[in-house]
C-alpha cells in the first residue's frame, strides 16, 4: 500500500521551474570556483604540483550535475572541448529515457567549443580512492600499463567538504598507510557541489568527474571503480555508476576506465584478502565505530563484507569493533522500505548465499532473500 | 489506476507449484527430441552438413527456458560440459536479482558433467538471422576474426513453423540476401516457444540452444542485440541484453553480442549506405501483401522509416502503404504497460536526436513529452 502511495506522490511530483543559467568559473592556483547563476561551488586540490586548465570541462561536469538536478538549462562562453560537450549531452540524453526521479533533462548550449587534442599515453593514471573494497581493488589489479601513479579521496562525497572534519582526516591517515603498501601516491581534493543540493543517486559519477577532469592537465586517463556487475547494475537500475553512465562519459581527451565490472564483491574482498601486504589492515567499510577510527561490524556494509570475508573461509573479527552473531545480524537487518533499495540488498545477500558454505549464516541468509524477494513487485510489462 | 491494478496482480499472482522433472534427449541425424518430465519439444536443422553431438548443452538450454517459466527444477543424465552448466546457473542467478514477473528461479542437478575443451579460434561463427535491422547490421559489420559463414534463421519464434506463409516469404529474402553478402543461409525449427516459455526473458536462451545445437560445425554463435548499454538498462527486464548474453557465453560455445555500440538509427543508416542494396530484403514486419512486404504503418515500419529519415533516405518502395509520417508518429498508441512505454520512449529519442528540424521532429517532440508524462519516474520508491 505504502508503494502504491509513494507511486502516486512521485506522479504528482512538481517540476522546478526551469531556467536558464550562466555558467562562469575561476581558477587561482589548484582551487576553482564555478558558478551556475545564482549557484556557487568550489573545487580544491592538494595535489602538489601546478595544474594548469587548456578548457574548462571540469566545470561544466559540475554544472550538468546542477542543472538536471534542479532543472536549469546551461548557458557557457567557457572554453568547452567538443568532446566533454558530446558526453555531458550524451549523458543528459540517457537521463530522458531512464526518467529518474527528481531528475530534469536540460539543454546546453556552449558558445566556445573546440577539438581538445586526444590524451598523451604517456601521462599517469588517476583513481578515485575511497579506501573501500571497491578503489582498494582497483589500485591492486589496474595494469601496469595504465601506469596508475595516484589515487584522489573526495571531500564532499561520502563526507563533508572541509578536509578538516575529523572523519575525513581519519580516512585520509588510512589511506596514506594504504599507499605507502602499495606504492601510489595519494591527495584529496575538496568540493561543495554536492551541498548545492545534487540528486546524489544519479549525479554522483559526474561528481567525480568534475573532480577528476579538474587534474586533466596532469592525469591522462580517470579511473572509477564498479561497485557492481553488469548483471547486478540491471537489478539496481537507476544508478549512477553504471558501464553506460561512465562509457559516455568517457572521451578521448580524457578517457575514464571503469574499473571491477567483471567480479562481484565477494570475490573483490577475497582478492584484497589474500594481498601479502595485509591491505585488509587499512580497508575502509563504515568507519562508523571507535569515533571513526574503525569499520563498527554492525551496518548493512559491515555485514555484507563479513559474509563476503566468510564466503571465501575467512573470519576477521580484528577489522571490526563488534562482532555479534553473523547470523543474528543478517536476521536483524532492517528491511528497506523502497523497492529500489530492496532490490540492490537482494543483489548483495543472493552474491553471497551462492558463496557461503553450508550453516547458520547460510540459512539466515537464504530467510532473508526469501523476504525480500517475497516483498519486491516483480519488473517486466506491467 | 490501471498500472497500480497491475502491481497488484502481479503482487498476488500465484507461484506455480514447484516440480522436479527429469531431463532427457534423443538425436536422430539434424533433429533432436528434449523431453523435461511430461514436456517434449523438438529442433531441426535445415543445416547441409552432418551435426554430431558431443554433449547435450544444447538440451539444458532449451530445459531452463521450460523451468524457469513453469518452476520445474531440473535433473538429468545427459552429459552436459561444465561450462554450460555453470552459464545456465548463472543465467539462473540473473532471474533470481532481477525478479522480472512469470519467471521462477530453479535449481539444476546435472550428473554427467565434463570439462569441454575450448572452441578452436579457426572454427566458423553462425549468426541468428531474422532479416530484420540488428541481424542485417551483424552480418555487414562482424570482424572478420569472427570468421562469421553462415546464417540460421529459427521457425518458431515470430512464425510458427517452417510451412508458415510469411517464414517462406522471409526464407526467400534471406536467400537473396545470402546472395548479395556471400554468406549461406539455412533454416533451424523448433517447438519450444509453443510449450508455454515466458518469451520475454527467454527468447536468449532459446536461441543458445538452437546456435549450441551447431556446435559440432561452428566455434561461436552470434546474436544481435536490440539496444545500446544505455537503452537497455531503459528497457530492463527485456531477454535481449548484455549481461544475459554474456551469462550464456562459454568458453568451449562462445555467444557474441553484436552491435550495442550502435543505435538503432545508425545501423539503418549503414544498411542504407550498403553498396549491395541490402534494404531491398530488408523485413521490419511482413504484414503486407501476403508476408512480402513490410506494412509501412505499424510501429516497427513507423521506426525504420524515421531511422532512414535520421539519415537523409527515404525509401517509400520499402513498404506498402507511405503516408505522411508526422501524422503516423502523431496517431502512435502508447502501449499500456509502463515497461513498452519506456521502450518506446528509446527510440523516441534516439530519432529525434538524429532528425532535421521539421514537421516530423516536432511530431517526435510531442509524443516524448507524452511518453515521459505518462511514466511513473523510476528510483527510490
Amino acid at each position: 500500500m505504502l508503494y502504491l502511495l509513494r507511486i502516486i506522490r512521485e506522479r504528482t511530483r512538481p517540476v522546478p521551474k526551469k531556467k536558464v543559467a550562466k555558467l562562469t568559473a575561476f581558477v587561482e592556483g589548484n582551487s576553482a570556483t564555478v558558478r551556475l547563476g545564482d549557484l556557487e561551488f568550489f573545487i580544491r586540490t592538494g595535489y602538489e604540483g601546478q595544474l594548469v586548465h587548456d578548457n574548462f570541462d571540469f566545470a561544466l561536469f559540475g554544472a550538468m550535475a546542477l542543472g538536471i538536478s534542479q532543472n536549469i538549462d546551461i548557458e557557457t562562453d567557457l572554453r568547452i572541448s567538443s568532446q566533454t560537450l558530446a558526453a555531458v549531452r550524451a549523458f543528459n540524453d540517457m537521463m530522458v529515457i531512464w526518467n529518474p526521479r527528481k531528475i530534469y533533462p536540460i539543454s546546453i548550449s556552449a558558445n566556445n567549443v573546440y577539438d581538445a587534442p586526444e590524451q598523451s599515453a604517456d601521462k599517469p593514471s588517476l583513481f578515485c580512492l575511497s579506501g573501500g573494497v571497491d578503489s582498494t581493488y582497483t589500485a591492486i589489479t589496474t595494469p601496469a600499463e595504465l601506469n596508475l601513479t595516484h589515487g584522489m579521496l573526495i571531500a564532499g562525497a561520502d563526507y563533508p567538504a572541509d578536509a578538516e572534519d575529523a572523519g575525513f582526516k581519519e580516512l585520509s591517515t588510512n589511506l596514506q598507510k594504504f599507499v605507502n603498501k602499495t606504492g601510489h601516491q595519494f591527495f584529496s581534493t575538496e568540493t561543495n557541489l554536492r551541498d548545492m543540493g545534487l540528486n546524489w543517486e544519479l549525479m554522483h559519477i559526474p561528481l567525480l568527474m568534475t573532480c577528476l577532469s579538474f587534474h586533466a592537465s596532469v592525469f591522462g586517463k580517470g579511473v572509477i571503480s564498479a561497485d557492481m556487475t553488469p548483471g547486478q547494475e540491471m537489478a539496481y537500475h537507476p544508478w549512477s555508476n553504471v558501464g553506460a553512465v561512465v562509457g559516455a562519459m568517457s572521451t578521448p581527451a580524457f578517457p575514464i576506465l571503469h574499473w571491477g565490472r567483471d567480479i562481484n564483491r565477494t570475490e573483490k574482498v577475497l582478492h584484497i584478502a589474500n594481498d601479502p601486504r595485509n591491505l585488509l589492515d587499512t580497508l575502509s567499510v563504515c568507519n562508523l565505530g571507535d569515533e571513526g577510527k574503525k569499520n563498527c561490524g554492525t551496518c548493512e556494509k559491515c555485514v555484507r563484507t563479513k559474509l563476503n570475508l566468510l564466503s571465501g573461509g575467512l573470519e576477521m573479527p580484528d577489522l571490526f569493533v563488534q562482532n555479534s552473531d553473523l547470523a543474528e545480524l543478517v536476521d536483524d537487518l532492517v528491511h528497506p522500505k523502497s523497492m529500489f533499495a530492496r532490490r540492490r540488498l537482494i543483489c548483495w545477500i543472493y552474491e553471497n548465499e551462492v558463496n557461503l558454505p553450508d550453516g547458520d549464516v547460510k540459512g539466515a541468509v537464504v530467510r532473508r532473500r526469501k523476504r525480500l524477494r517475497g516483498s519486491v513487485v516483480p519488473l517486466g510489462r506491467i | 489506476m490501471l498500472y497500480l491494478m497491475r502491481i497488484i496482480r502481479e503482487r498476488t499472482r500465484p507461484v506455480p507449484k514447484k516440480t522436479t522433472a527429469w531431463l532427457t534427449a534423443e538425436t536422430e541425424g539434424n533433429k533432436a527430441t528434449v523431453r523435461l518430465g511430461d514436456h517434449k519439444f523438438t529442433i531441426r536443422s535445415g543445416y547441409d552438413g552432418r551435426l554430431s553431438h558431443d554433449n547435450y548443452d544444447f538440451a539444458l538450454f532449451g530445459a531452463i527456458c521450460l523451468g524457469l517459466s513453469r518452476n520445474i527444477d531440473i535433473k538429468t543424465d545427459l552429459l552436459i560440459s561444465s561450462q554450460t552448466l555453470a552459464a545456465v546457473r548463472k543465467f539462473n542467478d540473473l532471474m533470481m536479482i532481477w525478479n522480472p514477473r512469470k519467471i521462477y528461479p530453479i535449481s539444476i542437478f546435472a550428473n554427467n558433467i565434463y570439462d569441454a575443451p575450448g572452441t578452436d579460434p579457426n572454427s566458423n561463427g553462425l549468426l541468428c538471422l531474422s532479416g530484420g535491422v540488428d541481424s542485417t547490421f551483424s552480418a555487414i559489420t562482424a570482424r572478420p576474426d569472427i570468421r562469421l559463414t553462415h546464417g540460421m534463421l529459427v521457425a518458431g519464434l515470430d512464425y510458427s513453423d517452417t510451412q508458415n506463409a510469411g517464414f517462406q516469404s522471409l526464407s526467400e529474402r534471406l536467400d537473396k540476401f545470402s546472395q548479395k553478402t556471400g554468406y549461406e543461409f539455412f533454416t533451424t525449427e523448433t517447438t519450444l516457444r509453443h510449450m508455454g516459455i515466458h518469451w520475454e526473458m527467454l527468447n536468449l536462451p532459446l536461441l543458445a540452444m538452437c546456435l549450441s545445437f551447431h556446435s559440432s560445425v561452428f566455434g561461436r554463435g552470434i546474436v544481435s542485440s536490440d539496444y545500446t548499454a544505455g537503452t537497455e538498462l531503459a528497457c530492463h527486464p527485456f531477454h535481449n541484453s548484455g549481461p544475459a548474453a554474456n551469462a550464456l557465453s562459454t568458453s568451449n560455445f562462445p555467444i557474441l553480442h553484436l552491435g550495442q555500440e550502435t543505435v538503432r538509427s545508425a545501423k539503418v543508416i549503414a544498411i542504407a549506405n550498403d553498396p549491395r542494396d541490402l534494404l531491398a530484403s530488408i523485413s521490419v514486419c511482413n504484414k503486407a501483401d501476403g508476408g512480402r512486404k513490410n506494412c509501412g504503418i505499424c510501429e516497427k515500419c513507423i521506426r525504420t522509416k524515421l531511422n532512414l529519415m535520421c539519415g537523409g533516405f527515404e525509401r517509400p518502395d520499402l513498404f506498402a502503404q507511405n503516408p505522411d509520417l508526422a501524422t503516423l508518429v502523431d496517431r502512435l498508441k502508447f502501449p499500456k504497460s509502463m515497461a513498452n512505454r519506456r521502450r518506446l520512449l528509446c527510440w523516441v529519442c534516439d530519432n529525434e536526436n538524429n532528425l532535421p528540424e521539421g514537421d516530423v521532429k516536432d511530431a517526435l517532440t510531442r509524443c516524448r513529452i507524452r511518453l515521459r508524462a505518462s511514466l511513473v519516474p523510476l528510483g527510490r520508491i
